[in-house]
């Protein structure tokens, strides 16, 4: 048995860092390189309170498999996800090992900081907070319920993550990348590309960024997975089922000898060495206690509560435990939170049938705080409606790193203070690019549903529109047409413009065929307020194709004759 | 017999310098004589490419052994080739071929794409394939940290912008624009091909561009200027709406005059705008840099100041 725990624990780990890399992997594909098949087999698609939102949002049982089968999990042998699928918790995982790797150095080990962090690593057991844990629980199922997934993302453990490579590491390595770039260029080397487009981010966001990074790492050395057992959700909600799990890990009383080494291991805290007990709704499973039992008393059982002998030991324990003041999970608390996920998901149902339903008339989605008079804000293509997109953004920040363009910029107040961190999109320096669909392929939340790069060609998810009093054609008289050089779909048209002799052109628009990529604002040279700016739509709609007969100026034009073989080709 | 001597020495003498310039002056009698605008028509562009470059002298006139080349295609549009929003791929990669024949060190190829996906800009166009194909090398151009600022003293309103560190001085700089319908300038080709090389293209839309892409015309050292008017993009330029507006011309004008090449270009738009009856036939003065760089004595606009040479090969 306990070979068997020491290899699943290598296996454990195995699986822990390839997840971890290939989700990483998205978040710092700075070149936009990752192959289609790296998207059809999203590993994204392993996280838990993403899976559980796109379900609900979409209705589709797929999307929730990986929620759905990590419950199943946990109700058979523990906290799988949180041993091997959870991002951040293999984030903390890494650090933590890292930090003693590194304070065990000849150099570092006899120093004060050596000893400080030897002496900090080693956990000892401690009483569950089971009151924090249920409270935060049901604090995520209300703002599932709710629609506020932004305040959900600020302690949902992806996201977290999200929040830390998306905001903090990614635009620091773009910087680095574009700077190494230039600084080779001088020198005539063009070994590395620079990226596209501007990857930097307001310094707020990237200083809350490492302050996350900050507290995580000093949280995850002195007190290993204490995150998971207090603050998370997705542990909490795995904690309670993995107290049910038909197979538990436990101390063999036989051979275990109480000499601690386990519990000095324990990254969960979850191990009384002295009491031979393990408290299973707070183990991650990452098998240290089985690494290091010197006496192979760590195994795998049926779980105490489904064998009726060691049923009333386990009552005796817990009136032990409860003497001792450790609140174990209550099995009241249980029912409570399942009755409560049931709501969410029932509620979830009506939100979706409802949120199809709603139009551009009942949604005052511009009614939400830090509007600007001159500026309605866009959701990206695959979004369905403003309302969808908030309601389902955690703002984990793939998409602000997926986007080529890279105009999808996390927001402090533009959305609203109550979406902070959920992108928008940013016409000030680019465009939404015609061709790319990055961030509805990357969108593990449904908040942007994938969308095929010919369908996201027809969304229309803003229209322009355009001040004839501030453009430079009108208040200058001289040409520029950069809006009308720069739309994709021929929804500006430029038409002749005053006295004949200039032979100016002025843009029209045609708004049934502008899709609101943002291209005329963001090089329209007018400032400081721009001569033509998008407008989101509240509801996504289909773009009309511009035909001939549209046309303002020369309409019904044919297409081009065939050109005959000329004789005397040339005019000049 | 000294009188005699004399004679047969100063009648060789004289034979020789008779003879001498012929032989020796050779190349250089030709090269006065080799035209300063070529215009073909009626092949592929690389045929008209090789028929035209070798009515100009070879590449070898404009390339030195050792030298490095700079190449300017216009790589403005996530477009494919028969598109015609781009140059002719093809025919940039035979520009590129023919430079490093001619004893180029390097070539080097770059554009300042007309959005923030460049990369994909240059692989859809076809043109970092057919560059690269043929050893020369791709440069981005998408980074403010590449942009130099420069002087440009014979500037009436651009009098300094920030230049791609490429274009700064460069031995030798090939423009290669292509030549299609733009909704600003009206017709874009050599010279607002040039809008590629610098950093703040707002600043020229907001400051009368026409004026401003002659002044930069000023300030950029052209060595030659290949218009490709294979395709010509009649309307909905400079993107374009679909192929079928940009039917196959065959046109190439090869010249070292830049805004003779853009007078030629402007014509043969004309005249295959009133064939296909689409798109409007420009008259030159519709096009306002070319007439404000003839101004800044840029180049010539009347072309019957040049040696002009018209090749049919249809």
């Amino acid at each position: 048995m306990s070979t068997f725990l020491k290899y699943l624990r290598k296996f454990r780990i195995a699986i822990a860092v390839v997840v971890f890399a290939l989700i990483t992997a998205q978040f710092l594909d700075l070149y936009h390189s990752l192959p289609r098949s790296y998207y059809m087999y999203n590993p994204i698609k392993t996280q838990f309170t993403p899976s559980l939102l796109k379900w609900l949002s979409t209705g589709a049982i797929v999307a929730g498999s990986a929620f759905l089968t990590f419950c199943v999990c946990a109700l058979i042998f523990g906290r799988a996800y949180c041993a091997s699928f959870c991002a951040f918790g293999i984030f903390m995982d890494m650090i933590r090992w890292c930090v003693k790797k590194v304070s065990s150095w000849k150099i570092f080990k006899n120093t004060k900081l050596g000893k400080f962090v030897k002496k900090a690593t080693t956990m000892k057991n401690r009483p569950a907070h089971n009151v924090v844990r249920v409270s935060f629980l049901t604090l995520a199922v209300v703002l599932i319920v709710g629609g506020w997934s932004t305040l959900l993302g600020l302690f949902e453990p992806y996201s977290l993550y999200g929040k830390i490579m998306g905001s903090a590491v990614h635009p620091v390595i773009a910087e680095i990348t574009n700077q190494t770039s230039a600084l080779l260029y001088k020198f005539d080397i063009y070994a590395i590309e620079p990226i596209n487009g501007d990857p930097t981010i307001p310094l707020a966001l990237f200083g809350l960024a490492l302050a996350i990074l900050f507290a995580i790492s000093v949280v995850s050395v002195l007190r290993g997975r204490i995150f998971c057992n207090t603050v998370c959700p997705v542990g909490a909600l795995l904690g309670m089922l993995s107290k049910l799990s038909l197979f538990t890990l436990k101390l063999d009383k036989s051979k275990c000898v109480s000499c601690g080494i386990c519990e000095r291991n324990c990254k969960s805290e979850c191990i009384n060495a002295k009491d031979k007990q393990l408290d299973f709704s707070k183990c991650v499973l990452c098998l240290n206690c089985a690494n290091n039992c010197p006496k192979n008393a760590i195994k795998f059982g049926v779980n105490d509560c489904y064998t009726r002998k060691q049923s009333k030991q386990q009552t005796e324990n817990a009136k032990v435990s409860a003497k001792k003041n450790t609140t174990n999970m209550s099995r009241r608390t249980f029912p409570l939170a399942l009755s409560a996920l049931a709501t969410a998901m029932l509620t979830g149902a009506k939100k979706d049938s409802s949120a199809k339903k709603c139009d551009a008339k009942n949604v005052s989605a511009y009614g939400i705080e830090g509007e600007r008079p001159d500026k309605r804000l866009t959701a990206p293509p695959g979004a369905k409606s403003l309302e969808n997109f908030l309601e389902n953004c955690t703002a984990c920040q793939l998409c602000t790193a997926a986007c080529k363009a890279q105009i999808l910029k996390p927001s402090i107040s533009e959305w609203g203070l109550s979406h902070f961190m959920q992108p928008y999109m940013d016409f000030n320096e680019g465009f939404c690019l015609y061709e790319c669909h990055n961030c509805s392929k990357a969108c593990p939340t449904g908040a942007i549903s994938f969308v095929s790069g010919k369908q996201k060609r027809q969304i229309k998810i803003g229209t322009a529109i355009f001040k004839e009093d501030l453009c430079i054609v009108k208040t200058d008289g001289t040409d520029c047409a950069a809006c009308g050089e720069h739309c994709p779909v021929q929804a500006i048209e430029m038409i002749p413009y005053g006295d004949k002799k200039d032979s100016l052109y002025i843009p029209h628009i045609h708004p049934d065929v502008c899709i609101g990529c943002g291209a005329c604002e963001s090089i329209c040279p007018v400032r400081p307020h721009r001569a033509i700016v998008v407008e989101g739509l509240a509801v996504h709609v289909q773009a009309k194709k511009f035909d001939e007969s549209m046309r303002k100026h020369k309409a019904n034009q044919t297409k081009p004759v065939e050109i005959k073989k000329n004789d005397n080709p040339f005019p000049f | 017999m000294q009188r005699r001597q004399f004679l047969k020495t100063s009648a060789t003498t004289a034979m020789a310098t008779a003879l001498l310039p012929e032989n020796v002056f050779a190349n250089a009698t030709k090269t006065s004589k080799t035209p300063d605008l070529v215009a073909i028509y009626g092949a592929t562009a690389v045929e008209m490419f090789e028929r035209g470059i070798a009515e100009m002298g070879g590449m070898k006139r404009f390339v030195s052994k050792g030298q490095t080349v700079i190449v300017k295609p216009n790589i403005g549009w996530d477009k494919p080739p028969e598109w015609g929003s781009n140059t002719n791929p093809e025919l940039v990669g035979r520009v590129v071929k023919h430079c490093y024949e001619a004893g180029a060190k390097k070539v080097i190829c770059f554009d300042h794409t007309c959005g923030n996906d460049w990369d994909n800009r240059y692989n859809i166009s076809g043109i970092k394939k057919a560059v690269e194909d043929n050893g020369g090398e791709m440069v981005a151009g998408n980074n403010e940290a590449m942009y130099v600022e420069q002087d440009i003293p014979k500037g009436v309103i651009l009098k300094k912008t920030k230049v791609h560190q490429l274009a700064i001085n460069p031995d030798v700089f090939i423009n290669i624009p292509v030549l299609k319908h733009h909704s600003g300038a009206k017709i874009t080709c050599a010279m607002k091909n040039y809008m590629g090389c610098v950093w703040d293209r707002r600043w020229y839309h907001k400051n009368n561009m026409p004026q401003c892409v002659a002044d930069y015309a000023t300030y950029q050292k052209t060595t030659l200027t290949i218009v490709d008017a294979y395709r010509v993009m009649l309307d909905y330029g400079p993107i374009g709406k679909s192929p079928d507006y940009a039917p196959v011309a065959k046109y190439q004008i090869i010249s070292t005059d830049i805004v003779a090449a853009d007078v030629a270009a402007v014509q043969v738009f004309a005249s295959v705008a009133k064939q296909a009856k689409v798109g409007t036939p420009f008259k030159i003065s519709d096009i306002k840099y070319i007439g404000a760089a003839e101004k800044l004595g840029v180049g010539v606009t009347d072309l019957s100041k040049l040696s002009v040479k018209r090749i049919s090969m249809a």
